[in-house]
């Protein structure tokens, strides 16, 4: 009991304190705005003469919303103070705290002007996203094994075959709401196919899963990614289409679940991989299109959350067009051969997106 | 809202962009191809139509009722089938008695049974010109009669819609005397006239055996009329001759090429007591100018080879002939072989052919074919039981040898559900081999498969 009116009193105690101390430093702020209202600019940057507001500024106590209107302040202070270098050294403190800080009408031009010689955007986005696919093959070529019927990719007895990805990508604006962005991909994709050899006695399905590293470049045109709403605020949801394309490099790729309705029963024997029997393109290119929407997130509204659709359109052949019949259980026990065919997906993804800032002096200002 | 309609159809646009390989194998260059809509099909022979693009397929299929039919598929040499190309012809045998009941013996009074392939030509001249005529047999069983597994050698003219124009039962007798006939192979002679090649059961004494008969027909659109039949070939008591092919030789001679288990003039071994490969020439009223009987020339002290024929061609050289030799070992090893004989029928080369991916294993020879380098591909069935070392039951052998018989190349196909074997096969004008097989997945389905590939057995180059 005594222990827990000891905790009791010292986390009372804590609370009055920081409750004091916050209320200092509001009225130290509100006492250094009223300053500036009055044209006493030296005194906000008296250190001596305003002790309580730069105590609160050095040891954090202002909340975030304080500490900018603080760093502005001093900003101001400097800048009709005539002192531009200081003026400068604050403005970078400020965009420090406050990233892409937002200027008001009511700001005074010199500050303007002054916000105009830096580097306010961010120098790069790291974007990550994941989500699912669905493989949609285009058929370049048919093969086929089967006296009079084509394969289905989309027979009821495959059912639908989702795969997974997950897309690492270094982003940068480059002007006007159109970004630049390149990393990497990691994509498990799958599609089924159903053959019939005589229908309903003889005939196969199997899966065709395949890993890849994929190397995107992509160009994306955010609409309204400047544009303010009625408020002033930045309109927090950003459309956006993208394009671009990407070199693949195949990993693995392997049958898995072939079945033979049929005959005697069947079972994959031998090497069930497409790579090992080199089968497969080892590279490709594909292009890529979408869309999508960002959603600023966090105080700053700076980072996004974004969901995006996504094509991507393999333009070269997946299938190595020498090899496909060397898997004896594929093309000799269950007829199957593979189609000349491009692997194209379909796939949402949910991300986040991180800004990282370096806030600096325009080059034609230093 | 119209320009990011804009923005977001070309993404679209672009993404349907492909680009293909010109330099890409097209479905047409080499391919495996099924075919078949009932359970089981047993193909004997392929042969290209009149204009060369596509070829029929002769073997047998059985019905849903266990009866096995004549079968006829016709497909493009680019594997192309539509299923009105296919039709099965259930023969009737006439029984020669009144088993209907009517106290007449007619038309009426047929029998049906299981139908064996034998060979299947096209027409070259005449009044049914790039038709279609074939000879087999059928197997007729009624108990009622006393009729028990008795064979019918039968002709039969189709034309390229696959209806059956002309059907002639061979008959050796009347079925109830249980002499057998088969009907093995057929060639039109320069003279538009057709030699048939058959196999008639003699009766000498007690005891039966099998006889060459040769007979030679005409046809015209009245039917088919025989111009002769020679019965006298190879007549030796007790000895099985049976006709595999026969050809025309450019001086109008016939030759029939056969398996016989009379003496051979060289490679016996094991003393005469086995089978072997005969050539009988003759005129081409039928009468007998040469004989020759030669056994493969692998001589084993403790073992007889029988021979028997199963496939042969002629060439500019003569005569190239593909088989079965098999051993009176305990195992039975029976491995293929190929002989090479020049056009008088004097014996050149002959060796049994071993797998080189397990000479161990047998082998059979079914077919054979020149390819476009005058080297052999002979096609048969490579038995592949042993665990761990390719098994995968029969499979059919495309095996390449050079003119002396000896091994160039090796490849096999099928699935691993049974017992899968080449047929036939046939030199495309593209240099390419087109395979006639059968693949056996297990639990009665055999399918027609045709496949194609390179003259090493590569269906991709």
């Amino acid at each position: 009991m005594k222990k827990f009116l000891l905790i009791y009193s010292f986390s009372v105690l804590t609370h009055i304190t920081f409750a004091q101390l916050a209320s200092q430093c509001t009225r130290a702020l509100e006492s250094a705005e009223a300053a500036f209202e009055q044209g006493r600019l030296l005194f906000i940057l008296d250190r001596s003469e305003n002790e309580q507001f730069y105590e609160c500024l050095d040891g954090g106590s202002f909340t975030v919303d304080e500490e900018i209107r603080a760093r502005k302040l001093l900003v101001k202070a400097y800048l009709f103070t005539d002192n531009e270098a200081q003026a400068e050294d604050k403005l970078v403190d400020l965009l420090v705290v406050d990233k892409e800080h937002q200027l008001t009408p009511e700001d005074p031009a010199e500050l303007h002007f002054l916000y105009s010689k830096f580097i306010t955007e961010p120098i790069f986005r790291v974007a990550i996203k994941g989500g699912v696919n669905y493989l949609v093959p285009t058929i370049l070529e048919e093969w086929n094994t089967l006296q009079a019927k084509g394969k289905d990719y989309y027979s009821s007895s495959v059912g639908v075959v989702v795969g997974a990805n997950v897309e690492l990508t270094i982003e940068k604006h480059l002007k006007k709401g159109l970004e630049v962005g390149s990393g990497v991909q990691y994509r498990v994709a799958t599609y089924g196919v159903e053959g019939e050899l005589i229908e309903t006695r003889l005939g196969y399905t199997l899966k065709n899963t395949s890993t890849m590293i994929r190397m995107p470049l992509l160009f994306r045109y955010n609409y309204n990614y400047s544009a303010l709403d009625g408020e002033g605020n930045r309109i927090r949801v950003v459309p956006y289409v993208f394009l671009g394309g990407a070199f693949d490099l195949t990993l693995t790729a392997e049958y898995v679940d072939a079945n033979r309705t049929g005959g005697t029963a069947f079972a994959l024997q031998e090497n069930t991989s497409l790579t090992d029997l080199n089968q497969v393109a080892k590279q490709n290119i594909s292009l890529i299109g979408g869309v999508g929407a960002k959603l600023r997130i966090g105080r700053a509204q700076v980072d996004f959350l974004t969901f995006e659709l996504r094509y991507d359109n393999a333009l070269f052949n997946y299938i190595n067009p020498d090899t496909r019949y060397l898997n004896k259980d594929l093309s000799e026990d269950i007829a199957h051969v593979e189609d000349d065919l491009t692997l194209n997906t379909v796939s949402i993804s949910v991300g986040f997106t991180k800004s990282f800032y370096n806030p600096r002096k325009r080059k034609e200002y230093r | 809202m119209k320009k990011l309609g804009y923005i977001i159809l070309l993404p679209l646009a672009i993404s349907s962009c492909q680009i293909e390989d010109p330099d890409s194998p097209t479905p047409d260059e080499g391919f495996i191809k099924y075919f078949g809509d009932v359970s089981n099909y047993s193909p004997a022979d392929i042969e290209f139509t009149a204009d060369s693009t596509s070829a029929i397929i002769f073997g047998t299929q059985t019905a849903d009722d266990g009866r096995v039919d004549l079968s006829f598929l016709r497909v493009g040499v680019d594997g192309s089938f539509n299923q009105e190309d296919a039709t099965s012809i259930a023969f009737e045998i006439p029984a020669q008695e009144d088993i209907n009941g009517d106290d007449v013996v007619d038309e009426e009074d047929v029998l049906q049974g299981d139908a064996t392939a034998g060979q299947i030509e096209v027409i070259e001249s005449g009044p049914f010109a790039g038709n279609f005529i074939f000879v087999g047999s059928v197997s007729v069983t009624e108990q009622s009669l006393q009729i028990q597994d008795v064979s019918t050698a039968i002709l039969g003219v189709m034309n390229t819609d696959l209806d059956t124009l002309v059907t002639l039962p061979i008959p050796n007798g009347t079925p109830r005397e249980g002499l057998d006939s088969f009907g093995n192979d057929i060639i039109q002679t320069a003279d538009g006239n057709f030699v048939i090649g058959l196999t008639f059961e003699v009766l000498r004494g007690g005891a039966t055996d099998l006889d060459f008969r040769l007979m030679k027909i005409g046809v015209d659109l009245n039917g088919p009329g025989v111009l002769w039949m020679e019965t006298e070939i190879l007549s030796l008591a007790g000895q099985d001759e049976t006709v595999n092919s026969v050809f025309e030789k450019e001086n109008g001679n016939l030759v029939i090429i056969g398996t016989t288990s009379d003496e051979s003039a060289l490679g016996e071994s094991g003393g005469n007591n086995g089978t072997n490969v005969t050539y009988v020439e003759l005129s081409s009223e039928g009468d007998v100018l040469n004989n020759q009987t030669y056994g493969i020339g692998r001589v084993n002290a403790s073992f007889t080879f029988n021979d028997v024929v199963n496939g042969a061609i002629q060439t500019a050289a003569g005569f190239a002939i593909t088989g079965t030799s098999t051993l009176t070992n305990s195992t039975e090893d029976s491995f293929a072989f190929f002989m090479s004989l020049n056009q008088d029928g004097a014996h050149f080369k002959s060796d049994t052919i071993l797998s080189a991916i397990n000479p161990n294993f047998d082998t059979e020879g079914y077919g054979i074919v020149q390819a476009r380098d005058n080297n052999f591909v002979v096609f048969g069935e490579y038995k592949s039981f042993v665990q761990g070392e390719n098994s995968r039951a029969g499979e059919a052998l495309f095996m390449k040898v050079n003119q002396s018989g000896e091994f160039i190349s090796e490849a096999h196909y099928g699935s691993n559900a049974g017992f899968d074997s080449a047929i036939d096969g046939l030199l495309l004008s593209d240099d390419k081999i087109l395979v006639l097989a059968n693949t056996d997945f297990g639990a009665g389905l055999e399918l027609v498969t045709l496949i194609k590939a390179n003259d090493t057995g590569e269906i991709i180059d």
